[in-house]
């Protein structure tokens, strides 16, 4: 790569940059993803105790209470060293469930869109019938049946994610197919592998990576919502959604153990919605104009 | 109009197929210790489990279990329900309406505050309105549906006693008992679809105020009021009303939430019962009426799509 081209891509780096901190709320969302990610990392050295920890002795312990920073739940374990060692689960979750459902989307994407015929066909009818079942009901009906667990959350939520992804690069590609580089890709003899994935595919991963952004906290809502449920993520382990499903039978004796694992489903969602619009005006420029 | 009627009927024919087969492959999907699961506490030996294979009819090629499912279900049959030995189809009549009132509740709540919200927002932008329908939109997406049930039950229910937080009342109660047990629950699952059609609102009559018919309008003196409302609200409603149309589906996962929270006696609540024990016949019928009933809506948001902009007809 020469020095210019160089150059060009490092000042189109710094102009995302610039771009997003210019975005006040997408600094802030930034700064508490850092905070809940930072906490996840090290939860063990950050959280004050065990978040297994009963002391039967001490339940519903108010916040504020010396030792317990936000209170004890109904077993007496420490509200605040759970939800740190919780923001493990639901980033883990959200990052996980999103990069199955990027992959496998953008991969059908780009067949369909690169051979069109019957493999348009067939991923696109799939895509309506995936579109056609309410989101929730279908995890749960498929829950149901392969049984709760972190590693089922991650699976399911991930394959029934794709849809998104496959539409959206399936449109991009059919917009780039009849550009002149590829047309020159192909005249020299590339194979379809090569075209798809060397030569289609980076042109397309700006929009796959700001839906990415915006998929996170969907994914985590999802997986809150699921273990609320009781088919998701299953106690004692502390998953956000799973502590307001055990705290919601208190909720006539005690709020403090509903109110903080909300509100950190709230904030890290909040915070994802905040990046994803800044990111979505820094690296799209167009899409921006067309929604400000 | 008709020719375009038709091939949109004809279109949701395969994604029916494709939805019931999805459905009919739960059953098999499920591990092969899902059967002795499903006996639960009748004892577990080869005699039951394989009365259990017979009566799911699991012991036939898949094809024709897939026959007989798609023959059963012309005829309104959904099978029997493993835990109440009832038919599935009898349990969904009875709650279906209960869903039914919710949703349409929900998005009436959602329709009547984000509307105007959106339009307001718009009309005055920048101004402290529309920073407080854009921060409310934005809380609206990022709060999960059963954490605001239960923050409301939380404070209208528990701490100042307003609103009965769970069930629909008696059933000789009276209208007004029975809305009041409706307030939150359609709050909590309309609350959403408010905060996407609000966002959805500003940006669309925004960007229908910046073209050129509105322009010519105010060039020929109409009163900006009537610019709004007449001139550009109209046009910018369009996108507004399909994505309520497709968002409609995401109204019926949330009332799955939205019934456990409040004990709400339709079939979200079924459906979540039936997953807890395990009941494969009721999950199956539940996510079909959802799933139908979705594709249902989604069928008729087109057609009176087409019905309310010509220009569709043309494409």
């Amino acid at each position: 790569m020469s020095r210019e081209a160089k150059g060009t891509i490092r000042s189109e780096f710094a102009h995302v940059v610039r771009v997003f901190f210019r975005h006040k709320l997408g600094v802030v969302g930034l700064v508490m993803l850092i905070m809940f990610a930072g906490a996840a990392a090290f939860a063990p050295a950050v959280a004050p105790r065990d978040p297994y920890e009963m002391d039967l002795a001490s339940p519903f312990l108010p916040p504020g209470s010396p030792g317990y920073i936000l209170g004890t739940d109904n077993y007496g374990r420490d509200i605040l060293s759970r939800l740190i060692y919780g923001s493990r689960i639901s980033l883990l979750i959200g990052i996980v469930v999103v990069s199955i459902a990027t992959v496998l989307g953008s991969v059908l994407g780009l067949f369909a869109g690169y051979y069109g015929g019957w493999v348009d066909n067939l991923v696109m009818r799939l895509v309506e019938v995936f579109y056609s079942f309410p989101f929730l009901i279908l995890v749960i009906g498929v829950m149901a049946i392969l049984g709760p667990s972190i590693f089922n959350v991650m699976l399911v939520l991930g394959l029934v994610s794709w849809p998104l992804y496959a539409r959206l690069v399936r449109a991009q590609v059919i917009a780039l197919k009849s550009e002149d580089f590829i047309k020159a890709a192909s005249a020299l003899g590339c194979s379809d592998t090569r075209i798809m994935f060397r030569h289609i595919l980076p042109n397309v991963l700006t929009p796959v990576i700001v839906s990415a952004t915006l998929g996170i906290p969907g994914a985590i809502l999802s997986s809150a919502s699921l273990g609320f449920l009781g088919f998701g993520v299953q106690p004692p382990t502390p998953e956000w959604g799973a502590m307001v499903s055990e705290a919601k039978d208190f909720i006539l004796l005690n709020s403090n153990m509903i109110i903080w694992p909300g509100m950190c489903i709230f904030l890290v969602v909040l915070s994802f919605n905040f990046v994803g619009d800044a990111l979505r005006d820094a690296l799209d420029p167009r899409l921006a104009k067309q929604l400000n | 109009m008709g020719k375009y009627i038709v091939r949109r009927l004809l279109a949701t024919i395969p994604v029916l197929i494709g939805i019931t087969f999805v459905v009919f492959a739960m059953v098999s999907l499920a591990p092969g210790d899902a059967i002795k699961l499903m006996l639960g506490s009748e004892t577990v030996n080869a005699a039951n489990v394989e009365r259990l294979q017979k009566e799911l009819g699991l012991d036939r090629p898949w094809y024709e279990q897939y026959l007989r499912y798609m023959l059963g279900l012309l005829k309104g049959d959904m099978g029997r329900s493993i835990v109440y030995h009832r038919p599935v189809a009898d349990q969904i009549k009875e709650k279906i309406g209960n869903t039914v009132v919710l949703a349409i509740s929900s998005a009436i709540f959602a329709l009547v505050v984000s509307i105007p919200l959106g339009v307001l927002a718009a009309a005055k932008r920048r101004s402290w309105v529309d920073y407080a329908a854009t921060t409310l939109a934005m809380i609206g997406v990022s709060l999960p549906g059963f954490y605001l049930g239960l923050l409301m039950i939380l404070l209208f229910g528990v701490r100042l006693g307003w609103l009965p937080i769970r069930g629909m009342g008696a059933a000789d109660a009276g209208l007004w008992a029975y809305l009041r047990h409706l307030i939150m629950p359609s709050i909590t699952l309309g609350s959403a679809l408010a905060a996407i059609l609000t966002r959805l609102t500003r940006s669309s009559v925004l960007e229908a105020l910046s073209q050129d018919y509105v322009r010519t309008a105010r060039a020929k003196g109409v009163r900006e009021k009537i610019v709004l409302y007449k001139h550009a609200l109209r046009n910018a409603l369009l996108p507004v009303a399909t994505t309520f149309g497709l968002q409609f589906g995401s109204l019926l996962g949330g009332a799955v939430i939205t019934e456990t929270i409040f004990s709400w006696p339709g079939i979200g609540m079924l459906a979540v019962n039936a997953v807890k024990q395990r009941d494969i016949p009721v999950i199956q019928g539940t996510t079909l009426v959802f799933a139908l009933s979705f594709v249902l809506v989604t069928l008729a948001v087109d057609i009176l799509y087409m019905l309310i902009d010509p220009r569709i007809r043309y494409e």
